[in-house]
């Protein structure tokens, strides 16, 4: 008896055979068309179009912003996890690089901050540094670069800025039990940074 | 063993059945967040699929080598097609590799357990295929007799 002879004799454990082939294939299309499309969230979601400003107020106060978008062209939503901002000087020609801190903003964002499917989300930060510390250090650098003959005013001090954003593609964390399931929630993690004016 | 092109073709037949299924279980346990639906990596659960697959074989098998032959032949095809299906975005599309050094020894390695307790599970369910078989041949025995009297 041949195998077709043989599958329709026995029919119903046949027809179980290939409805159970049938969803399985469909299971594994399925999610491996989920990874193509994890894997396009990974390569083209990015940070673009940054506009850096800042400002000399009247009572000598410094108004210093950042205004960058976050694309998300893919099929996945983006559960926001952190942001962050700073800004600061990096005074090169200190022995030691020394920093001069700015402004700082971190924000853990509410399921509300999504990025959905297809969205470009605008971040915009301001934040008035009036602290008398703060500002005297910045005068500080800015007498200190003037003496190696580079001039500087508040407002064209080489500010640094670095904006950071993490978040998870979908539902796709994983509560993983061991180390070895680190590179499930590597896979789905996304991590950009705008930093001194380039993206990564 | 000698083995008929007409039992290739019935081992052929009945890979089709069950080499999907093994394809899925792979990937999954490959990737368990992003697969639907997901067996979260429990070796328990892919243990009795695996068994529940092999039934087929014993179950259209007369023969137990034939059986156990076919269900090297479907693990065998259902590994593969994991692997396409864990390779389909760079295959497919033109993505970058996400683990370029150790690309197909990463999969090796996840999958190396599952897939030796696959062919475990899919003997088992020779075994229960065939035992299935014989339980309904002796039904059908028994009626055929109870009708001719």
């Amino acid at each position: 008896m041949s195998i077709m002879d043989d599958l329709r004799s026995r029919w119903f454990a046949a027809t179980l055979s290939i409805a159970a082939a049938l969803f399985f294939t469909g299971a594994l299309v399925f999610s491996a068309m989920t990874y193509v499309s994890v894997m396009d969230a990974r390569q083209n979601i990015r940070l673009a179009s940054a506009i850096e400003t800042a400002e000399e107020l009247q009572n000598g106060s410094l108004l210093i912003s950042l205004t960058i978008e976050l694309e998300n062209p893919s099929r996945q939503v983006l559960h926001i996890t952190s942001l962050s901002w700073s800004v600061r000087i990096y005074n090169w020609s200190h022995p030691d690089g020394a920093l001069i801190p700015v402004a700082f903003v971190y924000t853990v964002p509410t399921e509300f901050a999504d990025v959905g499917k297809g969205e470009v989300k605008v971040y915009d930060y301001e934040q008035l540094v009036s602290d008398p510390e703060v500002l005297s250090n910045i005068r500080g650098f800015i007498n200190h670069s003037a003496s190696e003959d580079v001039d500087y005013m508040l407002e064209t001090v080489p500010y640094t800025h670095d904006f950071r954003v993490a978040a998870w593609l979908g539902d796709y964390e994983h509560d993983y039990d061991y180390s070895k399931e680190l590179y499930l929630n590597d896979m789905v993690k996304i991590e950009r940074r705008y930093f001194g004016g380039s993206y990564t | 063993m000698r083995i008929k092109a007409d039992d290739w073709k019935r081992a052929l037949v009945l890979s089709l059945l069950s080499a999907p299924a093994i394809a899925f279980m792979v990937f999954d346990f490959v990737f368990p967040n992003i697969s639907t639906p997901s067996l979260d990596k429990n070796l328990l659960v892919a243990f009795l699929m695996a068994a529940l697959f092999g039934t087929p074989a014993g179950y259209f098998n007369r023969r137990t080598d034939h059986a156990i032959l076919t269900v090297f032949i479907y693990i065998s095809i259902g590994y593969v097609i994991a692997v396409i299906a864990y390779s389909a975005p760079f295959l497919f599309y033109d993505f970058e590799v996400i683990f370029p050094g150790l690309y197909i020894m990463f999969f090796l390695n996840m999958t190396v357990i599952p897939l030796m307790l696959l062919v475990f599970g899919g003997i088992v369910g020779v075994i229960i295929g065939q035992i299935l078989r014989e339980s309904y041949e002796r039904e059908e025995t028994a009626q055929f007799f109870s009708k001719q009297h």
